[in-house]
């Protein structure tokens, strides 16, 4: 079993969710449930850093579409950052850049945010 | 043959006993003495008694007999050997002389004696077979030996005895009795080895120990009578063989029977505790075997508490069982307890004395509950349960499971015993419980199988099951699923001018929800297709019906392509799927093309027909198009490598001017090699589209 990893930390009332190793029908109910209790505690401001990410599956892309609605229901948004070049490939191919922004860096994804704040 | 020669020995035996009757009498009156005619007489004695020894060997079944029935016929043996030789002594009143062997002094001596021998042999022979049963009953590899060796030195020491007319027993060692004294003492050492095979003793009952003994008692002092009433005078005196013989059968008798009595009166103390083991032995098996004949778990739960309660004859009997996920014990089978008091039961949670028995592990016993402060709810509880014994039961891993209690409505009624009992009863129960549940596991699992299989010949019939014919085109195509269900797919359909269309779509995640997805999707395809003459309207009208139709997390990545024969082309739209793989005619570099758009099912609309293309491609003088699905480029072999898109690129600049057939097994040839043992992780789908309009020679 590949190993998957969620580290959350907090940044300018922005909720950092790093995720690491691989992201499949496996580990995605686990990146869900950190994403579900983001939105429960009413965070709806997320980037989620991908730069320890190595593989993910369509499970995994699923995760993201499953919290969106929620997410920018609530006027927040979810950004992606710093996508590997073979990763971001992935999301690339689906379509994922015209539904999500995607930065280099976690801080100008950050900075997105604030901007718009 | 055996029949007839026995009755011709009915016959003959009487008449041989009754002439050497008549000789003795002869010889009373003559006092004469034929040394040829006392060698004829000790033959036909040695004769009789062989004789009655192979009857009873050939004819009489001993094998079956039970204990008591053998010990019984054994007393019957002495007793009609003691009585019948104390009568004739009492009213004949026998006269010998004092000398050994002893002479007849009266005539009535002659009859006394001629009786008693035979009286002697016909019931010592048996009874020494009757032994034998009993010292086999344990046999060990040597103990046929010995009792054979024995019964060879006892004739030996018969003859020995016969010439050198010296006592048994007499053990002078002098230089006339040294062969007797020898095999006498051979024979002694014999007896008393096999004296010592009495272990069915160990096994008898209280009871029987008890009858034995005391019936034992008496049988042995026959026993030791006999030699006084027999052996002293009356035999030596008929004949010597007969007597050495008998005698140490009667020595035989007399230290086995001794060794037994004393061995059932040391017993007898035990008994009560040894019989006690045996019966819970005896439960614990029949338990045991019951509990593990029962495979239905709501049958085998409502029978670990009948029999523990027959066992330990408890007032009141139940299984609780632990519930993981409810951290609290369920009560699954109860005797002797209300509806109520299950409800109110207070050994439901982890405390109290459900904690000590799990804490410690082991079973527990109170005695007086009324004694006990700590427990006084009990008695609130339930007021007949004055003694309590738990124990817990743990699985095969040592996990608990649960714990069964029995109470008595009296204090102190449950002793050490019945703790291991209830031990030994919860070990069986919960062997037989973990036992149930694992068979009805696999039986789930087998079933769950066999829906799958169905489910899979039902997706495997979605998938189509022929190749269309489409003018100036070649084409092939293959799906593998990578377990039982699949969330690939691909199809042929037809646009609404006629032309032949081509689907390969991915559903996402895996399993039963894509497999689920892939057919509603091939329904909504069949049917909208007729309605649109471009891939792009028709994706766009697909994502239209499926993305208020579909889980939000999931989603399909398709590519829709249209085949024009006329023009030789191929127009294709890329809805969020993997490249299509592309060689031109006149090219030897073949590409990836990715074309935008986004996968089916991820917007509603608007921004999925802004940003979708369409894509055409000519196959014209030979040209190739792949569509696959991200299966084959993320086929991962056991060092976790990928496929990867380069591979895929140069295997196809390799075999781009091959027919769809053989480039289709090329690749499905190179992506199972490269994976070799490792099993597929996605599906596997790919169409080749191939124009063979012109000849062209395939590369060897």
């Amino acid at each position: 079993m590949e190993r998957f990893e969620v580290f959350l930390k907090d940044r300018e009332s922005v909720k950092i969710l790093n995720i690491q190793g691989f992201l499949d029908a496996h580990t995605a109910p686990d990146f869900e449930s950190e994403l579900q209790k983001l939105i429960r505690e009413k965070n709806y401001n997320i980037v989620v850093n991908l730069d320890g990410l190595q593989y993910i599956s369509s499970a995994g892309l699923g995760v993201f579409m499953g919290v969106i609605e929620d997410i920018r229901g609530n006027g927040g948004d979810l950004k992606i950052c710093c996508a590997a070049p073979k990763v971001f490939k992935v999301f690339d191919l689906l379509g994922f850049p015209s539904l999500y922004e995607f930065f280099d860096s976690e801080d100008s994804a950050i900075k997105k945010f604030n901007v718009k704040v | 043959m055996l029949k007839k020669i026995f009755k011709i020995l009915v016959i003959l035996i009487p008449l041989a006993i009754l002439s050497i009757l008549i000789i003795d009498i002869l010889s009373f009156y003559s006092n004469i003495s034929v040394t040829l005619i006392s060698y004829l007489r000790e033959i036909v004695i040695f004769s009789l008694i062989f004789l009655c020894y192979q009857f009873i060997k050939s004819r009489l079944n001993l094998d079956e007999l039970t204990i008591s029935q053998n010990l019984r016929r054994i007393t019957y043996l002495i007793a009609i050997n003691f009585f019948i030789s104390i009568i004739l002594k009492l009213l004949l009143n026998p006269e010998y002389s004092s000398s050994f062997p002893a002479k007849y002094n009266s005539l009535s001596a002659v009859f006394v004696s001629t009786v008693m021998a035979f009286t002697a042999s016909f019931t010592l022979v048996p009874a020494l077979f009757l032994l034998k049963q009993l010292i086999f009953y344990k046999r060990k590899r040597n103990t046929s030996l010995i009792f054979h060796a024995y019964l060879l030195v006892i004739t030996i020491n018969a003859f020995s005895v016969y010439f050198s007319r010296q006592p048994v027993g007499w053990l002078r060692f002098s230089n006339q009795s040294l062969a007797n004294d020898i095999s006498f003492s051979v024979a002694l050492i014999l007896v008393i080895m096999l004296s010592f095979r009495n272990e069915w003793i160990t096994y008898l009952s209280r009871k029987k120990k008890i009858i034995y003994f005391f019936s034992g008692i008496p049988t042995f002092i026959a026993i030791v009578a006999l030699f006084d009433i027999v052996y002293r005078q009356s035999l030596p005196s008929y004949s010597l063989t007969i007597a050495a013989l008998t005698f140490n059968m009667w020595i035989f008798l007399l230290i086995y029977g001794g060794l037994a009595i004393s061995k059932l009166f040391l017993q007898l103390p035990t008994a009560r505790a040894f019989d006690r083991k045996i019966k819970e032995l005896n439960s614990l098996y029949d338990l045991g075997r019951l509990l593990n004949s029962e495979t239905n778990i709501n049958k085998l739960l409502p029978l670990i508490t009948r029999l523990t309660s027959q066992v330990l004859e408890s007032h009141s009997t139940w299984l609780e069982l632990y519930e993981e996920k409810e951290h609290r014990f369920t009560v699954v089978s109860q005797i002797n307890l209300t509806l109520e008091e299950i409800k109110n039961n207070p050994f439901l949670t982890n405390d109290g004395l459900n904690e000590l028995i799990i804490k410690n592990k082991d079973s527990i016993l109170i005695n007086d509950i009324p004694h006990h402060r700590q427990f006084k709810n009990l008695l609130q509880w339930k007021k007949e349960v004055r003694t309590i014994l738990g124990a817990p039961l743990f699985s095969n891993r040592g996990q608990l499971m649960g714990i069964i209690y029995a109470t008595k409505a009296k204090e102190y009624t449950f002793d050490i015993d019945d703790v291991s009992l209830l031990q030994g009863v919860s070990n069986q129960a919960a062997a037989a419980i973990e036992n149930a549940r694992l068979l009805k596991q696999s039986i789930e699992r087998e079933r769950l199988e066999q829906e799958l299989k169905i489910a899979r010949d039902v997706q495997l019939k979605l998938l189509p099951q022929s190749l269309p014919k489409v003018e100036n085109f070649d084409i092939d195509a293959f799906c593998l699923s990578a377990y039982e269900l699949g969330g690939d797919y691909y199809d042929f359909f037809y646009f609404s001018d006629g032309n032949p269309g081509i689907i390969v779509g991915d559903v996402s995640g895996k399993g039963t929800s894509a497999a689920l997805y892939m057919a509603e999707f091939k329904g909504i395809i069949q049917t909208l297709a007729k309605n649109h003459k471009n891939p792009y309207t028709l994706a766009c009208d697909i994502n239209r019906i499926i993305y208020p139709n579909i889980e939000r997390r999931s989603f399909v990545s398709a590519i829709i392509a249209k085949l024009n024969s006329q023009e030789e082309t191929v127009v294709f739209t890329r809805a969020g799927h993997t490249p299509v793989l592309y060689c031109s005619g006149n090219s030897h570099e073949p590409s990836n093309i990715i074309t935008k758009g986004i996968g089916i099912g991820l917007d509603p609309g608007s921004k999925f027909n802004e940003i979708l293309e369409e894509y055409t491609v000519s196959l014209k003088e030979n040209g190739t198009v792949i569509f696959y699905t991200d299966g084959l480029t993320e086929a991962r072999n056991g060092e976790g490598l990928e496929f990867g898109e380069e591979r895929l690129l140069l295997l196809f600049k390799d075999c781009k001017r091959n027919s769809a057939f053989e480039i289709k097994e090329k690749l499905v040839k190179t992506v199972v090699e490269f994976c070799a043992e490792t099993p597929l992780h996605d599906d596997l789908t790919f169409v080749i589209l191939k124009n063979c309009n012109e000849n062209f020679t395939s590369k060897p």
